[in-house]
């Protein structure tokens, strides 16, 4: 599919705003960055986001933002599909829909019928909901699961407002995961107490192929050494490893350049998991991405969940754990499989 | 294709001019214009949203409209500050029923951007009332939503009148109107017949995938099972031939029953991945 570019709005030409959150200070801020949008009002965001037939791929060229209140259940139990780390009391949250990059085998691309960002904007409703749950046990808090929080950093600064939290309850941990790598990033902000900064790599084949307008890996990787600097906790996510002919080869590449930049002593854990999304997800996918390699590959279905054929699953997570371990102890490496 | 539909004559005849639309006969129940290489279709609906209703799926559903088609919904409206500038619509208000449809504004455009309220009858009254007014809009989104994606419909409304005068306007009036603008609009359709062409999709084409089926005994799932795999390959550039090749080779292909070919199928597959 070849598009010029210059057909296409620009990146965030258009702002839906609900009339309810239209005098917020969020809204007015975000407004404020983005003086030329055409501003339209609506009722409610899902108005706009739950249309019938949109295509989300083109969306995806020139996003528009949908500014809205989230109402309701706020904070859900983490998914089958997830990596727990470990902790008993595992819940995510999304207070930014979709993301601003563009990887192909993304499953928000299954899981949402629109391309467009919706942020809402009533955060401290989020903040309330969390303080429910910690009155009873500790929680571990996924809060850039269906997004990539610090990507929109700059506009939004969700990243800081959930770091400033995290550090005043004692019992929570935060995990930001990001595939960005500018300097707000390794902000000693997050140096704090209940925030894990968790960085998803790939080796730059993948990246290239992929992870369509994402930093290169060598950003990456210069962005976690700094966050380390930075007194910052930090996480490495080898999910999703990506299956390619060579990828002995690509992911081995991968980890010599990890080992060369990061200081893997002071890294909190990693986790490792093959690439897999739920079966209607992908079917969706599929639709929106025919020519899509990735999305295209014959992937075998486990109780609901679309993945490599297990022996290559488990002959890839191998691979790059036997190599984590010459420098890492296997508690901290963390592989997800569907029994978690 | 561009669908174009407008609801009258009047507001249709810049356009049939700029393309040089021919009439087609075989129609009876709508005007319809179109030219020779298929780019343009133009449809004169008649006024109110049960016309438009009527034509807009009648239309689509004759023409076959689908994923590289856009529809664009031209004509006049009235509004209280009356402006010369044509608005494309990112808003729609069924005024009638109370709901709104937002039509996805993906491409850029040389117009203003701007809210239409579709009303039952023409609106008198517009002090206080913000927008423009038609009678068509929320009945061609609804209508076209059968065919078309958000990002496919375009409804382009310019004022004419500002209620109170709306029988002062005359055919030739709204004929000028429509003409001032003709170029911008005509330019804005062939972009979007363009960028039609350029977005679909289009799977891969896998050599040799029905003799393959026949060879392995292919249930419908294996079929599709096989397709997958071999359409993976031709994406990730993976030369599944050679494979093939040697499966022949190796007398494992053609199977001689479903089960022989079910265990060949599995070879295939390791061998592949």
């Amino acid at each position: 599919m070849s598009l010029n570019r210059d057909y296409f709005n620009s990146f965030c030409s258009h702002i839906y705003i609900e009339q309810s959150v239209k005098s917020n200070p969020r809204t007015q801020r975000i407004l404020e960055q983005f003086p030329n949008a055409q501003q339209i009002e609506i009722s409610h965001y899902k108005d706009v986001f739950c249309r019938r037939g949109q295509n989300y791929r083109l969306q995806h060229r020139g996003q528009s933002l949908i500014l809205a209140e989230k109402k309701g259940n706020l904070v859900y139990t983490g998914a089958a599909a997830c990596q727990s780390f470990g902790n008993a009391h595992f819940y995510y949250t999304s207070c930014m829909m979709n993301c601003v990059f563009d990887c192909e085998y993304c499953y928000l691309k299954g899981m949402y019928p629109s391309a467009n960002l919706v942020i809402f904007v009533n955060l401290e409703d989020f903040f309330a909901e969390v303080e429910e749950k910690l009155k009873s046990h500790p929680v571990y808090l996924c809060v850039s699961y269906d997004t990539d929080l610090l990507a929109f950093e700059r506009v939004l600064g969700y990243g800081k407002e959930w770091a400033a939290f995290a550090d005043g309850h004692s019992g929570l941990e935060i995990e930001i995961r990001t595939k960005s790598a500018g300097d707000i990033v390794w902000d000693s902000f997050f140096a704090c107490e209940g925030v894990v900064l968790a960085f998803t790599l790939s080796p730059q084949e993948v990246i290239d192929a992929y992870e369509h307008g994402t930093p290169p890996l060598r950003q990456r990787l210069s962005c976690v050494a700094k966050a380390q600097e930075a007194g910052i906790s930090t996480r490495l996510c080898f999910d999703p490893v990506i299956y390619c002919p060579d990828y002995k080869l690509r992911y081995g590449e991968l980890l010599d350049q990890v080992f060369s930049i990061v200081d893997m002593e002071r890294i909190k854990d990693v986790s490792v998991g093959s690439f897999r999304a739920p079966k209607d997800y992908l079917k969706k996918m599929r639709k929106q991405y025919p020519d899509s390699a990735v999305v295209q590959f014959p992937y075998e279905n486990a109780r609901g969940i679309c993945q490599y054929p297990k022996e290559l699953a488990e002959e890839m997570e191998e691979f790059l754990v036997c190599r984590l371990k010459e420098r890492m102890r296997k508690e901290q490496i963390f592989v997800w499989n569907q029994g978690d | 294709m561009v669908y174009i539909f407008t609801a009258m004559y009047c507001e249709a005849r810049a356009l049939i001019e700029y393309f040089h639309l021919k009439k087609e006969l075989n129609q009876t129940r709508f005007q319809v214009f179109s030219e020779e290489d298929g780019k343009i279709l133009l449809t004169v609906m008649g006024t109110g949203m049960v016309s438009a209703a009527v034509a807009v799926s009648s239309i689509c559903t004759a023409y076959g409209a689908g994923q590289e088609d856009f529809l664009v919904n031209v004509g006049v409206a009235a509004a209280r500050s009356a402006t010369d500038k044509m608005v494309l619509c990112n808003k729609i208000i069924d005024l009638p029923s109370g709901k709104t449809y937002y039509p996805d504004v993906l491409y850029r455009h040389p117009f203003l951007e701007g809210a239409v309220s579709t009303v039952l009858k023409p609106v008198m009254e517009l002090s206080g009332q913000e927008g423009l007014f038609d009678m068509e809009a929320a009945a061609v989104y609804q209508a076209g939503a059968y065919f078309f994606a958000p990002h496919q419909m375009c409804f382009l409304k310019v004022a004419s009148d500002h209620g109170i005068d709306f029988r002062k306007v005359t055919r030739e009036q709204i004929e000028q109107i429509l003409l001032s603008h003709v170029d911008e609009i005509a330019g804005f359709a062939m972009r979007l017949y363009d960028m039609g062409k350029r977005t679909v999709s289009s799977t891969p084409k896998v050599e040799g995938f029905q003799t393959l089926c026949h060879d392995l005994h292919c249930s419908k799932t294996m079929e599709e099972l096989l397709w997958q795999h071999l359409r993976y390959c031709a994406l990730a550039g993976v030369d599944v031939k050679p494979v093939i090749e040697a499966l022949y080779r190796e007398k494992k292909l053609p199977c001689k029953d479903k089960r022989e070919g079910k265990v060949c199928f599995d070879e295939l597959k390791q061998r592949l991945f």
